[in-house]
């Protein structure tokens, strides 16, 4: 069909036909469509596959495994839960432990007699020991040094057994009073010690 | 360049780049306005364009040369332009000819259409012929392509072919008279 014979039957159509489609592109569009496809190209030449591999049968136990998990965190929350109304009195108990430890510290003889008797008899024993053996060139405060660095490894039942005769002839009321034992003690034997 | 020599290029592995790159510089604007005119939108006709210049080089293999590069070309643009629609149309369970009148009502809001009021009804009416007609009469009365060029390309008889053109004119006319 010819512009005329268009003009003939279409006579709109063929008024139009000058104008075009109307239809545009962006700017430039039409240079770089070249890259963009060799672009494309390029990536569709790349790897599909990451190239990262599970455990043989990883993905049938996966629901196992994080139910088991669950689990856990949930017997593990549980026993991090704390008594009922434990925040209720937690200031008056905080406030009652720091009225105690302000309180002077009372140094009492008797609830430290025993550890205090071993400690007495053997610091007799020791001097006792010292004055007789003339050979001996040992000094008080070396013994009392190594006993302290933990060298001697007996407790006092085992020492009473071990010098059962010694003691035996060691007369503790004689030789020492209470007082001078207690100064001794609050000078010499530190107050942790008797807490380990 | 010569069409036998450009293939030879396309098929050998050692040109194939500079060959392909030197086939989308010849073709790209013809073939763009080919997808333009099937997709009506920029966007899906650049998607299009680029889609279908890969095809042309994952298939270059394959071409016999029994047909001109150009009209394989686009042949295969115009595949391409078509299945685009159709999934489209599928994706919002809607038919092609109906995706096709959306499109041309969204003309009026698209920056990249400057036609006028007439330029609009125009593909308005293109847009409610049948397929087949709506290519024949992008193809010859835009492009003013040969009726020969277009018989190779949608591979129909060129009497087939001018008697689709003068059904879209008739119709065409009509609905612009009657508007």
């Amino acid at each position: 069909m010819t512009t005329e014979e268009l003009k003939h039957i279409a006579a709109i159509l063929a008024e139009i036909q000058k104008k075009g489609s109307g239809f545009k592109t962006p700017d430039a569009y039409f240079d770089e469509i070249e890259n963009i496809v060799t672009s494309k190209l390029f990536v569709a030449t790349l790897p599909k596959d990451s190239g990262h591999e599970t455990p043989d049968d990883y993905f049938k136990e996966v629901e196992s495994s994080v139910l088991s998990k669950l689990k856990n965190e949930q017997n593990s929350s549980q026993d991090q839960t704390i008594p009922a109304g434990y925040f209720d009195n937690l200031e008056d108990k905080v406030f009652a432990r720091l009225a105690q430890e302000k309180k002077p510290k009372v140094f009492s003889l008797k609830k430290y007699w025993i550890p205090a008797a071993v400690a007495a008899s053997l610091l007799l024993f020791v001097t006792i020991y010292n004055s007789f053996a003339k050979k001996q060139t040992l000094q008080l405060t070396e013994v009392e040094a190594w006993i302290e660095e933990g060298n001697l490894e007996l407790n006092s039942y085992e020492i009473a057994k071990l010098y059962t005769d010694e003691i035996e002839n060691i007369n503790i009321n004689t030789t020492l009073d209470a007082y001078d034992l207690e100064d001794y003690l609050n000078d010499e034997i530190s107050e942790e010690s008797f807490y380990n | 360049m010569d069409d036998k020599l450009l293939v030879a290029q396309l098929q050998d592995k050692r040109t194939l780049d500079k060959a392909f790159r030197n086939l989308m510089t010849q073709y790209k604007e013809r073939l763009y306005w080919h997808i333009r005119k099937i997709v009506i939108n920029h966007d899906d006709a650049d998607d299009v364009l680029q889609n279908t210049f890969i095809k042309v080089y994952r298939n270059i293999h394959n071409f016999k040369g029994d047909s001109k590069l150009y009209s394989w070309m686009y042949r295969i643009a115009t595949n391409e332009s078509l299945s685009f629609i159709k999934k489209r149309a599928k994706s919002q369970q809607i038919e092609s000819e109906e995706l096709q009148q959306q499109l041309v009502n969204n003309l009026e809001a698209d920056v990249y259409f400057d036609g006028d009021e007439i330029q609009r009804k125009l593909q308005y009416a293109i847009a409610q012929l049948p397929q087949k007609q709506q290519l024949v009469f992008n193809m010859k009365y835009f492009d003013n392509m040969k009726y020969d060029a277009i018989s190779e390309i949608l591979e129909t008889s060129v009497g087939g072919l001018k008697a689709n053109y003068h059904h879209a004119v008739k119709k065409i006319e009509k609905i612009l008279t009657q508007a």
